[in-house]
């Protein structure tokens, strides 16, 4: 597929849960269906900035992003977190798909929601 | 005229190479959407072809209106600029018409559904390579990443970013895809640059074959066919980005669209 392998061991972290992870997966057909593989994880602690897999997607860093609520720009050095959460639709290609896979603050939201509603 | 009417020209321009004929015939054994489903992003499905080809398909109905109109786009003219980006690279010929990534205009659909039910859109065969090459595609294959400066500068890409192109580092291979949003109307925002970037910093001045192929542009009434594809305005900038470059004899900065 072109990209280094993903190590699975997270390094450099000391954080259990992440600030937010951004997964990037791409497809392979080439057993009968489509399998998704993983090929980098980036993970934004405040402004740190790690790289799990393929190193060469430190590139991504230099992508600017549109804020979808406000269509505002955004770059990683103003804002690392609104980035990091806008960064999926700066991928419209198909065979690399961006994820936001955690998101400790939306987590946090959505658990206080929850608990003022009285689930 | 009507956006059906572009449509109609769009199709008479296909089919004279012979992958476009491939990507337009294939039958579809394949049809599948992303796995994540990301909210947000606009929706591409995963295409296979027979005999052996895989391509993206995105239709105009998975776009997010939000972030078209954040470009200056509509619904209707992502999925025809992308096709209208890969018309121009075969008409522009090497090394362009080998840098970008071959696209059609058709229905898709799942294999066995009623093709009726099935949304048009672009479509575009899938490139070899990986992204976030960009490092090494200036250092290994320069001349290229220049030509990709150059095409970038005429189509008004307002959004090559390093996940917008793939680089086959075995074969030396750069290709070009995404062109959704390209060909803007006056004005309109320029998120990314990559090769435009690149380009005017190593050599900013055009080539005597990119004159030549400018002046062919410029003097077409047709745009090679785009006046009829492209909306009037649109259309209107790519003829002026074009005699822009002659006039200056330069690669247009980012953002001068």
């Amino acid at each position: 597929m072109g990209y280094d392998s993903l190590a699975l061991e997270r390094v450099g972290s000391t954080r259990e849960v992440p600030m937010i992870e951004v997964q990037f997966s791409v497809p392979d057909g080439s057993v009968g269906h489509v399998e998704w593989h993983v090929v980098a994880i980036l993970v934004i602690d405040g402004p740190h900035l790690e790289i799990q897999g393929d190193p060469d997607f430190a590139e991504v860093r230099d992508i600017e992003v549109l804020d979808v609520e406000t269509g505002q720009s955004v770059t990683f050095d103003a804002d690392p977190e609104r980035w990091a959460r806008n960064l999926p639709q700066a991928f419209r290609s198909g065979d690399l798909v961006c994820e936001v896979v955690t998101d400790s603050s939306a987590d946090a939201i959505r658990e206080s929601g929850a608990i003022a509603a009285g689930a | 005229m009507a956006h059906v009417d572009r449509i109609r020209r769009l199709l008479d321009l296909q089919g004279s190479h012979p992958v476009e004929r491939a990507l337009l015939e294939g039958e579809v054994v394949a049809y599948e959407p992303h796995q994540t489903g990301a909210r947000g992003v606009n929706s591409v499905f995963y295409v296979e072809l027979e005999p052996d080809l895989v391509a993206f398909h995105k239709p105009h109905d998975g776009i997010v209106p939000r972030i078209a109109r954040d470009y200056g786009h509509s619904l209707d003219t992502p999925p025809v600029c992308e096709c209208a980006a890969w018309q121009l690279a075969r008409q522009l010929g090497h090394p362009f018409d080998r840098l970008v990534a071959v696209t059609v205009y058709r229905a898709v659909g799942p294999p066995g559904s009623d093709p009726d039910s099935w949304l048009d859109g672009s479509l575009a065969l899938k490139l070899e390579g990986a992204a976030m090459k960009g490092s090494a595609v200036k250092r290994e294959v320069p001349d290229d990443a220049m030509a990709a400066g150059f095409f970038d500068a005429l189509i008004g890409n307002q959004d090559r970013h390093p996940g917008q192109f793939r680089y086959d580092e075995p074969n030396h291979a750069l290709g070009l895809l995404d062109h959704g949003f390209s060909f803007p109307v006056e004005a309109a925002l320029c998120r990314g640059a990559y090769f435009q970037s690149f380009r005017r910093q190593e050599h900013p001045r055009l080539t005597e074959h990119e004159r030549k192929l400018l002046r062919a542009l410029v003097d077409d009434p047709e745009l090679f066919g785009l006046a009829g594809v492209l909306e009037p305005d649109r259309a209107a900038r790519l003829r002026w980005r074009a005699q822009r470059m002659l006039d200056l004899d330069v690669i247009l900065l980012k953002g001068v669209v």
